[in-house]
């Protein structure tokens, strides 16, 4: 599967998935004028494979300055298929990365961790 | 007894006895006899001279004793002389006689002398004491007579005053008159409010002669394209004071119509010379070393741009936040001997923040002394005094400062004339502007219309209003603005992201649900321009984030107990609402109170308001506003 690399913009949030290595991370601010059209082809390949990984090594990084609520459906979106993923024998890590005094940030983070099942979660807040 | 003589008079017309008596008497210290053998010459003596005692005998001829006593006592100013009769010791009815005639004692023939000037002695010692007491009153007497002359004179003194208070009376009126007529002419040229009013939004100017008239001055008039301000302290008060205020008008006056518009330094100089001239100052001639202190503020391009000189007066400048400012002017004053003709000033550029205010104040203020605290009023102090008054109305300001001199001046008496003017800019461009398009539009459009907008936003705190259609383009600028405005406001990190979070939340809820549209073209496409309303304001407790759109009638219930019900819940309650709505399978789009609005109340963190006006029979207009 092809990498995918996209440097973020003002709206949308830089993107950088390895597959082969299992390391993504997503980055920046995310209020996409079309939420599904900026999001819909990436979650569709990363759901493609994670749903052929098995005993894989999978590491997630999220370091959002700033999402939008129709952004927060999606991550969401996100987490329950990593979570899923882990479940099936994958060992899944997800680093939730948010500056230390962004409080609404880490809040968020916590909300979304709160029904993993078998990810493993990592607060990482940045000074 | 005294070293005085006691001239003691014996008459008898006995030789011997006279002789016998007058031995008697001089060996008594401080005697002197006068013998007498005929009464009648004794008698005589007596009247010119003032014997200090009287020694008579009964049986003489022509007159006898009790004649002599009667006809003694009668001569002035000699009741109170002690007259001793030698008489027979049993003649006892004579004795009474004698005593009613005013005989003081008596001495029984023949004389016994250790008797004699026993007696001698004693009435001597009574003569003496009558005779001090006598001197005594007399002492009193003049004393007495001296005191009736002061007072007498004393009366007349008083007449005097009294008709001096009058005429004093007459003359006050008369003076008091003509310094009222003088005020008159005086504050005639003083500036109109209206002049004054165009330039600043809000001011106060407190101008307060010591003596009705005075020499404090204020000037307002157009200069050029800009507008001048200035306030001018002359130099005495009264009506001296008052002489001077009407040459530096003129000499100001003068000096505005020769120097080209803009050059506020040379309009200082030139207004220098003119009174030097006015007054002689420039020649070796003329009496006057008079002058002035000016401080002249000149307002160009619609109150945008502001330039100061002084002469010998500061400018004190409060920005909204920080501490006041003083702008010093130059050390040299307008005329004056000393001050060189050819005087140079210096203007400086002052530069203009929204809210600025502005203070001039004569030295009367600064200067006047204290009754419990022995010194100026302080120029630290009025600083400090006008540091405070940032949120004040300008009137408010003048009552405060002349609460405070009046309770520093306490009983000490007014030393000098007291002005002090504050001022806020009125941005002149706008109502400039609008005017002009009322004239281009052949006055059809309400340009007071835009003012009172313009004050209705003010008074919110608005930052941010936006009125229009609303696409993610829209947002995007409008977000990057608001984002820019927070930063100039130096807001907390978090509570901008949190304004714009509520923002992109707000304008994305009218991208998607207003029900008040039209078409447009938008990258060669037609599409459905959704029309909303946005405010992004600044209040005293913190931000708030306010958008308004249509809604179909229909919507309008179900949406209000949607809001109302969020509104009711707790931080707790929120979260699990916001993560049921994440989770669930509400397409996005859907109608109702989709997780934007969760989130916006999470985020409002001093809660947040809602209403609906109905618009028509088929849209009400659906208004949330975010506290933050």
């Amino acid at each position: 599967m092809e990498n995918i690399k996209l440097e973020p913009t003002k709206r949308t949030p830089g993107i950088d998935f390895d597959f082969a290595a299992g390391k993504f991370a997503i980055h920046g601010e995310s209020y996409p004028e079309d939420v599904n059209k900026f999001f819909g082809p990436l979650i569709g390949q990363l759901k493609e494979y994670l749903a052929a990984s098995e005993g894989a090594t999978i590491d997630f990084r999220f370091d959002l300055i700033y999402f939008n609520s129709t952004t927060a459906k999606i991550l969401m979106g996100l987490f329950e298929s990593l979570d899923e993923a882990a479940g099936a024998g994958n060992t899944v890590t997800i680093a939730w990365g948010f500056a230390a005094d962004d409080s609404n940030m880490e809040e968020l983070g916590e909300e979304f961790s709160e029904d993993l099942e078998h990810a493993k979660f990592v607060m990482a807040p940045k000074e | 007894m005294s070293e005085e003589t006691f001239r003691i008079v014996v008459i008898d017309d006995s030789r011997s006895v006279l002789t016998l008596l007058a031995r008697l008497i001089l060996t008594v210290q401080g005697c002197e006899p006068v013998p007498f053998s005929d009464p009648v010459s004794a008698l005589e003596w007596c009247g010119q001279e003032e014997a200090d005692l009287v020694i008579v005998d009964y049986i003489m001829p022509v007159m006898n004793g009790l004649g002599f006593i009667e006809a003694f006592r009668r001569l002035p100013d000699r009741g109170e002389i002690p007259i001793v009769m030698v008489t027979g010791s049993d003649a006892q009815t004579v004795r009474y006689m004698a005593l009613q005639e005013g005989a003081t004692d008596f001495l029984n023939k023949p004389i016994d002398n250790v008797e004699f000037v026993t007696r001698l002695r004693n009435l001597l010692v009574m003569r003496q004491h009558y005779k001090e007491t006598r001197k005594r009153a007399e002492i009193l007497r003049q004393a007495k007579e001296e005191v009736d002359r002061a007072f007498r004179e004393l009366s007349v003194t008083h007449a005097e005053l009294e008709k001096t208070r009058d005429n004093l009376a007459e003359a006050f009126e008369v003076i008091e008159g003509s310094i009222q007529y003088a005020s008159r002419i005086q504050r005639s040229i003083l500036p109109t409010l209206d002049v004054i009013e165009g330039i600043f939004s809000d001011h106060f100017i407190h101008w307060d002669p010591r003596d009705t008239v005075g020499g404090d001055i204020y000037w307002c008039r157009p200069w050029g394209e800009g507008v001048l301000f200035a306030l001018g302290d002359c130099t005495g008060h009264g009506v001296p004071g008052a002489f001077m205020t009407l040459i530096v008008t003129g000499a100001f006056d003068r000096a505005c119509s020769e120097v080209p518009p803009g050059n506020l330094a040379q309009l200082l100089a030139r207004t220098h010379q003119l009174v030097q001239i006015t007054l002689k100052q420039d020649t070796d001639q003329g009496e006057s070393d008079d002058g002035m202190e000016l401080g002249i503020c000149y307002l160009t391009a619609g109150n945008s741009r502001m330039q100061y000189a002084g002469a010998r007066f500061s400018l004190f400048v409060c920005p909204v936040e920080g501490a006041p400012l003083e702008i010093k002017g130059d050390k040299k004053g307008i005329g004056y001997r000393k001050v060189p003709f050819a005087q140079e000033f210096a203007q400086v550029d002052v530069t203009l923040t929204p809210g600025m205010r502005f203070y001039m104040s004569s030295d009367g203020l600064i200067d006047q002394v204290g009754s419990e605290v022995r010194r100026g009023f302080g120029k630290a102090r009025f600083m400090e005094m006008i540091g405070r008054f940032a949120e004040l109305p300008m009137a408010d300001q003048q009552a405060i400062i002349q609460q405070e001199l009046v309770k520093h001046q306490g009983e000490e008496s007014r030393r000098d004339d007291v002005s002090v003017v504050g001022f806020r800019l009125r941005p002149l461009e706008l109502r400039e502007a609008t005017l002009k398009m009322a004239a281009v539009e052949g006055g059809s459009m309400d340009s007071q219309v835009i003012l009172r907008l313009r004050e209705e936003l003010m008074g919110e705190g608005v930052l941010f209003f936006y009125c229009g259609y609303v696409t993610e383009k829209v947002l995007s600028v409008i977000g990057e603005t608001v984002m820019d405005k927070l930063e100039l406001d130096n807001t907390e990190r978090s509570v901008a992201r949190g304004v714009f979070s509520v923002f992109v939340e707000q304008m994305q809820n009218i991208i998607r649900y207003s029900a008040e549209n039209q078409e447009g073209e938008v990258d060669d496409r037609t599409v459905d321009l959704r029309l909303g309303m946005l405010v992004v304001g600044r209040n005293e407790t913190g931000y708030y984030v306010a958008s308004a759109n249509a809604i179909v009638q229909p919507d309008v219930d179900r949406l209000r107990e949607s809001l109302a019900r969020i509104r009711g819940l707790d931080k707790a309650g929120l979260k699990a609402m916001h993560k049921e709505i994440l989770k669930g399978q509400t397409p996005e789009g859907s109608k109702g109170a989709g997780v934007g609005f969760v989130d916006i109340a999470r985020l409002a963190s001093r809660g947040f308001e809602f209403d609906f006006l109905k618009l028509d029979d088929s849209l009400s207009y659906f208004v949330l506003k975010a506290h933050l």
